[in-house]
This record gives structure tokens, sequence and C-alpha cells, in this order.
């Protein structure tokens, strides 16, 4: 029974036994599935994940510590804890442990697995007594943490008592160890990523913002918009408060405040208001040391104006980037924080490329601003020289008339015998006079063909107008003795092609091999895939390699015995028909065996006249303002000003097609030349003015002579005198289409000019347009043509003609219903005031007017309120 | 034919040019009147009735030779007179522009002397065909 109690007992604490092993066993697993857990769902806190799990193993093995510590260069740095006292911890700070057998965590390390000191104090080769004195322990574990074989650090514990732990607690420890070291991989790959991640998301940001300004750099030639979009990204991605950018001005060496961001008005103004000397300011150092410069603290330094104005305003820190072009300072890029502190390199890099990005800008900017200038003054120039040249050639006509005709009249004996000197003589003067007047006419030519000859294609066959040429020169051939010989490919039959500008181009070339040729000129023809080529040979003398390149240019003929025939012009003009051809000519040449002039031609001309298409029959959509106009150049001007308007254009070179085409495409305004074929200028606008479907169309005359009396009166809406400026045609255009039909319209009628004057400065600000005529004639005119809201006549002078007037008005059933006001002069009889009643309203003047009153009549008068009859 | 029939009208701003055209008119037996403005023109085309007026489109004044050439052609005491230009304007268009105006005929300055003489001498003798 002893025996049985015995076995009993020892059954009963066997079970007990196991009854606490499985309690540990199970809380081992919750613990371990707790931290796993842990583990698993929270990969970014590891410093949490840490805490809890030496927290756990600590309570599991029944220490009264637990730690970890982390390898970190030399030495274990303290990672989690659990139990530790405050003043433990910093003293570890401090005095880290190191890589030796000294303590048990560094013989972990040395040993790569699992150490136990049951004594501390007793342990001969412990070598950290300081840290114990704090710590108090005496029996320690540790267990390595390994990562890929590699030891990252130790976990381990402690008691304050000689107490070792067991075999189960050291495989605890080195589960968790493990567990402890995943946790460790697993942040670190976190972080990585998420580092990555973040970097990888600001080289994006600093892409996205480059391409945007990249964009705006090449397709906006607004430089105040692009930079301002520029100092935007810059302030934004370097997460600054605000920013500026400055232009350089070489001359006054100074920077100039272009445009700023996150930059209160006060403070760009006061930044507008001072001067940015070079030499004197941080900007100014940075563009001359070509690098970025920075102040962390403006508090700190001594303030440059600009710096002034910053600190002044509550900005605490700045870096200014120097905008260079080839090491020319174009400017610099200020970037500010209201905080203090420095700009990492990295931004410096990239404010860098910002400012790169701002040269760019501002050096296209200035670039298109010196284009525009110069274009228009191209424009201008080349407007003159079309004139000068033409004025010039007229000019030099008329003395070349007498010279030739006189010349001539001697010649023909018509006044007597000359002897044969005085006809050699004679002769000299005709020649010249003919030379120059043949120079006049290429110089004629060649001014039109760079204002732009428009060509005029036809389909005509090839081989009769080469004949033709050569029948031109034939006749100076045979005086020569030159042999004409030709080479004609059956295959050449028709081309479509500006006939006259065609022989011109062989007729020049023909000429040049008549005066060079020894013995023969050849012509030869082919076609060759979609060209035409003709060669003009001669055997002549040939031309020098170095002379064929300028033979092309005005007036360079190249060395030749005599520079008595030909004007210089011939090859220059050649060159340019076949290139509006977009045809080719070339020249091969050797000094003593002649030359050969090659030149091509498309054979169907491509329709490339863009206004020829709009002189045809399409009639764009949307509103259209109708040019006519005979001149090719001024016509295509002319389009090129509408166009800015942002209407379209139909286009008529002669008065007829005008006509046709107004009717056609009842546009809504007429820009009309005078100095029109088969019909002109004052026909036309007199055909448009009696028809009235066209009558209400505005016409803007445009022409070389000022005889704007005569086309207002002909009922031109405007008058311009060429040359006319874009902006006045612009201006005349808007004038005529804008003027508002009826409503807010008033004609004033009378002598004195201040009763318009002082009404036009009273009613304007209310959208008034007020018309003035001087007499009835004119006032009737004019009402009748911008049917008015109302009507005012001032009888005092315009008298009885003015009362003519009201009635007219009256009795046209056109303009009947219009308000009329009549200024009564004190002397205006009863009997007429009596005419008028019931008609208009009728104020009386006593010489002055009150304009306020007027105006108060007139707002009642267009509104349908009538005052008192006798007011 | 009278030398009444034989009359030519030029008008003409440019007084040596003036005596090119008389001396060689006057030479072939021509009575040549002289004007030297387009309202000069007209009256004393009203006045003599010449058998050919050489007319220079650019003169002085109020009146150019186009305005001169359209008051002739429309009035028609003088609408049958052919009517020549004579100018040194020598763009395509300005002689397309002389045509459409109403000029019978166009001498390029500097004018040929052979092309004046052979122009007067067909229209007058057109003109006295008419008359014959």
């Amino acid at each position: 029974m002893e025996q049985g109690a015995d076995r009993a007992g020892e059954q009963g604490a066997e079970l007990e036994r196991l009854q606490a092993d499985l309690d540990e066993a199970r809380q081992q697993l919750e613990a371990t599935t707790e931290v796993l857990t842990t583990v698993a769902r929270s990969p970014a806190d590891s410093r949490g994940v840490l805490a809890s799990l030496v927290e756990t193993a600590r309570r599991l093995i029944r220490a009264e510590i637990a730690q970890i510590h982390l390898i970190e260069g030399d030495w274990y740095r303290l990672a989690s804890s659990s139990g530790l006292s405050e003043e433990y911890l910093d003293f570890v700070r401090h005095h880290p442990i190191a890589m030796d057998r000294q303590t048990l965590i560094g013989r972990v390390g040395l040993e790569r697995q699992a150490q136990q000191i049951r004594d501390v104090l007793a342990d001969s080769e412990y070598g950290r007594q300081d840290i114990q004195e704090i710590g108090g322990y005496r029996s320690i574990l540790g267990v390595p943490m390994i990562l890929d074989e590699e030891i990252i650090g130790v976990l381990s514990a402690w008691r304050t008592e000689v107490d070792p732990f067991p075999e189960r607690a050291i495989q605890v420890l080195t589960t968790f160890a493990a567990q402890a070291a995943i946790v460790i991989r697993n942040a670190d790959l976190v972080s990585a990523l998420e580092s990555g991640q973040s970097e990888l998301e600001a080289k994006v940001d600093q892409l996205e913002a480059l391409g945007e300004i990249g964009q705006a750099v090449s397709s906006s030639l607004d430089l105040d918009q692009v930079l301002t979009k520029i100092v935007t990204h810059a302030v934004e991605l370097t997460e600054a408060d605000g920013g500026s950018v400055f232009e350089f001005d070489e001359l006054s060496e100074e920077f100039y405040l272009r445009t700023t961001f996150g930059t209160s008005r006060d403070t760009a103004e006061a930044l507008q208001a001072i001067h940015m000397k070079l030499r004197e300011t941080l900007v100014g150092r940075a563009a001359l040391q070509r690098k970025s410069l920075q102040i962390p603290d403006l508090r700190l330094v001594d303030c440059d104006p600009h710096l002034a104005v910053l600190l002044s305003r509550g900005w605490i820190s700045v870096i200014a980037v120097p905008i260079l072009r080839d090491q020319q300072i174009i400017g610099a890029l200020v970037i500010r924080r209201k905080t203090e502190g420095g700009f990492s390199e990295e931004l410096g890099e990239l404010l860098e490329t910002f400012a790169g990005q701002s040269a760019v800008a501002i050096v296209n900017a200035r670039l298109y601003a010196e284009l525009a200038r110069k274009s228009a003054h191209l424009e201008v120039a080349s407007r003159y020289k079309s004139e000068f040249i033409a004025s010039m050639s007229h000019e030099l006509r008329t003395p070349l008339n007498a010279v030739i005709g006189f010349s001539e009249v001697l010649l023909q004996r018509m006044f007597g015998d000359i002897n044969d000197k005085q006809e050699e003589y004679l002769q000299d003067i005709l020649v010249s006079g003919r030379h120059l007047l043949a120079l006049l006419n290429d110089i004629l030519d060649m001014s039109k063909a760079d204002a732009g000859v428009v060509l005029e294609p036809s389909v005509f066959e090839v081989r009769p107008a080469l004949e033709e040429c050569i029948l031109w020169v034939s006749d100076k051939a045979g005086r020569r003795g030159l042999r004409i010989e030709r080479d004609y490919g059956e295959e050449v039959e028709t081309i479509r092609a500006d006939e006259k500008r065609f022989k011109q181009v062989i007729g020049n070339l023909l000429s040049n091999a008549g005066k060079f040729a020894r013995s023969h000129i050849e012509v030869s023809a082919h076609n060759d895939g979609d060209m035409l080529t003709v060669a003009v040979s001669d055997d002549g003398l040939g031309i020098a390699p170095e002379d064929q390149g300028i033979i092309f240019e005005p007036f360079q003929q190249g060395k030749r015995p005599s520079r008595e025939e030909g004007t210089g012009l011939g090859l220059a003009l050649c060159r340019q028909y076949i290139g509006l051809h977009q045809g080719d000519i070339t020249v091969q040449s050797e000094l003593g065996h002649g030359s050969t002039f090659t030149v091509t031609f498309p054979l169907d001309l491509p329709p490339s006249q863009p206004e020829e298409a709009a002189t045809g029959d399409a009639v764009p959509a949307g509103p259209v303002v109708a040019i006519v106009e005979d001149d090719p150049r001024s016509r295509e001007l002319l389009c090129l000003y509408v166009e800015k308007v942002g209407v379209g254009f139909v286009t008529a070179s002669d008065g007829r097609e005008g006509l046709d085409l107004i009717r056609r495409a009842d546009p809504v305004a007429v820009v009309l030349d005078i100095q029109l074929p088969t019909l002109d200028g004052w026909d036309l606008l007199a055909l448009l003015k009696a028809d009235p479907h066209t009558a209400a169309i505005p016409v803007v005359v445009v022409s070389m002579v000022d005889e704007r009396s005569k086309g207002l009166a002909l009922g031109a809406a405007e008058y311009l005198v060429k040359p006319v400026r874009g902006e006045e045609l612009r201006a005349a255009l808007r004038r005529v289409t804008g003027r508002p039909q009826g409503d807010r319209v008033l004609v004033a009628v009378g002598e004195d000019p201040d009763l318009p004057a002082s009404l036009q400065a009273a009613l304007e600000p209310e959208g008034w347009t007020v018309l003035s005529a001087r007499d009835e004639v004119e006032g009737e005119a004019l009402v009748r043509q911008n049917r008015p809201a109302v009507v005012l006549v001032d009888l005092l002078g315009t008298g009885t003609s003015g009362l003519a007037l009201v009635e007219a008005l009256r009795n046209n059933h056109l303009t009947e219903e219009v308000p009329i006001i009549a200024l009564a002069p004190p002397a205006m009889t009863a009997h007429d005031k009596e005419r008028l009643q019931g008609q208009i309203d009728l104020i009386n003047r006593n010489g002055e007017f009150d304009v306020s009153k007027l105006v108060d009549v007139v707002h009642r008068a267009t509104h349908h309120v009538l005052p008192p009859r006798d007011a | 034919m009278t030398m009444a029939d034989r009359q030519v009208l030029v008008v003409e701003d440019n007084p040596t040019n003036m005596k090119l055209v008389r001396d060689v008119l006057t030479h072939d037996g021509y009575t040549v009147i002289e004007g030297t403005t387009a309202e000069a023109g007209i009256a004393l085309a009203h006045e003599h009735l010449p058998q050919v007026i050489l007319l220079d489109i650019q003169l002085p004044g109020q009146m150019d030779g186009l305005d001169a050439v359209k008051r002739l052609k429309h009035d028609e005491r003088t609408m049958a007179i052919p009517v020549v230009a004579v100018t040194a304007l020598a763009m395509t268009q300005d002689k397309q522009r002389a045509l459409d105006a109403g000029f019978d005929g166009y001498l390029e300055k500097p004018i040929s002397i052979d092309a004046l003489r052979e122009v007067v001498r067909l229209l007058v003798d057109r003109r006295s065909d008419d008359g014959d």
C-alpha cells in the first residue's frame, strides 16, 4: 500500500511535472504564435516586434532581464530590452560591449553558439565588472542571432541569483533569436524598400517636373509663364516655401526680378525696388563663382539688400543658384525657406538643372524678341525697298527715254545728215542707254522675284517653247557665225510650268551661250523621271572653278573679256525662277573647254500657292473679310493682317472678281484697293453701296493716294493710305465690324465741335459711340449707314437745313422711328417749334448746352420715355 | 487730208520728252498740241478734237492719265479718239490697268522712235480711212 501510495505520489508528481511541462510548452507555443503573428503583421514596426519578442522570451524562460544586442561596426549595440533601468541603459550606451571574451555576449559572437555563465562573479575571464555592478546579474544565457550564416547580434537573458538556465531555456531563446533575426531582416528589407520607393518617387517627381518645364520651355515663348512654372516646381520639389527668378542686365550689372512663387505681393514689390548689384549680393557672388551659394540662417549673417528684404519678411534660409549659358550670366534662381537649415547637395544639383532650363527659356525668349524686332524691321525695309525700286525704275526711265529717243532720231537722220564719227558716238550712246534699260528691267524683275512672284502655271509644249527661245538669239548667233545644234529626246512633249518664266530662263542661258561660244551652241532636252532637263552648252572660254559658285549671285559675272554686255542679274534671276518651280540649275565648265548650264523643271508643277486657293471659289466657314487687291504681295500682306484679327478671308485680284466675291461670300467687311484692273475701286465701292444687299457691308479703302474725303463720301467706312501697317488695318477692321448697329450709337449733327466731343466724353464710358456730322447731308448719310439709337441735331447754326434734316429723317420709312433730339436756339420761331412738336424732343439752348441734361434726355429717348413736350 | 486732220495731242509733263515726241511728230508732218496735265489734256481734246492723243499716265495734279482716259472715253465728243498711253510704268499690271481704263494702245518708256512713228501713223490713217 505504501508502495502504492508512493507510486501514487510519484505518479502524481510525475503528472504534475508533465502538466507543468505541457503548460510551459503551451505558453511557449502561444507566445511563439503571438510573436510570429506580430512579426508577420507588422513588418515595418521592427522596434515594437523586437520589444514584444524580448519580453515574451524573458517571461518564458523566467529571466529577470532579456535583451538583444546587434553588431554595429566593432561593437554590440543594445537594440531592445526588457526590464532594464535607465541608469543601466545610459551606461551601456556610453560603454558598449566589445567583440571579445570579456563578456558573455562577446563569447557568443566568437563561438557562434549558445553560451552560459553560471556565475559571472566566479568567471575569471569575465572582464566587464563595471556593467555587472550596475546590472547585478549572476547567471547569464546568450544565443547568437544568425542571418545567412552571419552573426548579426545576440539575444541574452540574466538572473540576479546564481540560477543557471535549463536546456529548455536555451532552446526557447534559440527559437526567439531566429525569429528576431527574421524580424530584423524584414525590417531592413522594408526600410530598404521604403527608401527605394521614396527615392524613386522623388526621382519621378523631379522627372515629371523637368519634363513639364522642358515642354514649357520649348513650346511657350511667354517667358514669365515658363519662369513661373520653373520656380514653382523648384520650390515644390525642394519642399521650400518660396522662390524667385532674377534676370541679369549686363549693362547695369544688376539683377531684376522676373517672377516669384510663394511670395507675398509686398515682398515681390520690395524685391523689385532694390538694386541687386552683381558684386554686392549673394546672388551676384553665386553668379560670379558659377556655383550655388546658400545661407542656412539669415539671422546669423550680414545681409545684402536682397537678403535684408527677405529676412525682414520672415525668410530664414536661402540658396542662390546662378542661371548661366555658356558661362555667361543670364540670371539667378533663388529658393528660400521660412525655417533655418541648409539645402542638401542633391537639392542643389536639382536646382542647377532648373537653372539650366531657365537659361534656355530666357535665351529663347531673348532670341525670339530679337527675331520679332528684326522681322518687323525687315518687313518695313523690304517694303521700302520694293517701293524704292519701283519708283527708281520710273525715275530713271524718264531721262533714258530722252537719251535713247534723241539718239535714234539723230541716227535716223531725221534732221539732217551726220558724219561717221558722230554716228559712231551716237551708236555708243544708244547702246549704253539700252544697256542701262536692260539693267533697269532686270532689277525690277529681281525685286519682283524677291517680293514673291506668283507663278502662273499652264501646260505647254516644250519644243516650240525652246525653238522660240532659239529664235531670239539666232539673229545674233548668225552674225557671229555660230551653229545651233539640238538634241531633243523623243519623250519630250509637254510640261506644266510658268511658260513666260520658263522661256526667260532658257532665253537667258542661250543669250549667255551666244556671247561666249566660239563655233556652236548645243541645246538638249530630255525627260528624267518626273523632271525635264534642259542643257545649254557653248564651246567658249569656260568658267574658272572658283567663279562657278558665285555666278548665280546678283552682279557676279566671273572673269570675262568684257563687261560690256549683260547686266549680271540674268543668272541670279534664272536661279530664282527655277527655285520657284522647285527645279535646279547647275553649271559644268572647264577653262578653255566651254560651259554647260543644266536646268531641271518638274514636269507637273505642284500647285503650291495657297493664296491661289483663297482666290478661288471656296468661302471659308464663319465670318470672313473680303480683300480686293491686285498686287499679290500687298494682298498677301493684307491677308496676314486680317488673319490676325481672327476672322477668315477671301480674296480677289480685280474689281469684277471682287464684286462677284463680295456678293457671294457676304463678308463682314471689305478691304478695298482703289487701283484695280477690270473695275476700279471707286466703281466697285459705288456698286456695293448702290446694292441694298451689300450696302451695309463696311468697306475699308486701302489706297496709294490720300483721297479720304472722296472715299468717305462714296460710303467707305474707313480710309487708309498705303503702306498700311498691320495694327492700323486691324484697328480699322475692329472699328468697322465692332461698330454696334443701332444700339448705343448716337449721331450728332451740328457745327459746334464741342457738342459731339462732350457727348462722346460723357457717353463713351457707357459704351456709346458718338458719330458726328457737320451738316445735314453728312448727317443723313451717317444715319442711313449706322441706324443710330438716337440722333441729336443742333439747330444753332444749321438753321433751316437742320429742320430739313429732321423732316427728311421723319419722311424716310427707314429712319422715321429714330428718336431725334433737337437743340433749339433762343431765336427759334414759335412757328418752327410748332413744326417740330410731336416729332422730336426739343431742348432749348442758350449758347451753352448742359451736357448732363442732354445725357438724361438721350437716356430717356433711347428708353422711349419721352420728356414733357415743352421741356 | 488737211493739216487739221493731222493733229496729235501730247500730254506729258517732262519737257525733254515732250520735245522729243514733238520734234519727231512735227518732222513727220503732224501738228502737235501740247498739254502738261490731265485736266489741260481733256480741255485741249475738247477744243481741238485731235486725231490721236498720246497720254502719260503719271501726271501732276489731281488726275492721272487713267482718270483722264476714262473721262475722254465717257464723253461722246472724245470717245472715238484713240488714246495711247506713254508711260514709264513698267509692271505688267500697269499695262493691264491702262488697257482696262480705256487706253487703245500702250507705249512703254523709253519709247522706240520707230514704234512711236508707226503707232501714230496707223492710228491717224485709221481715222482718215473712217472719215473717207
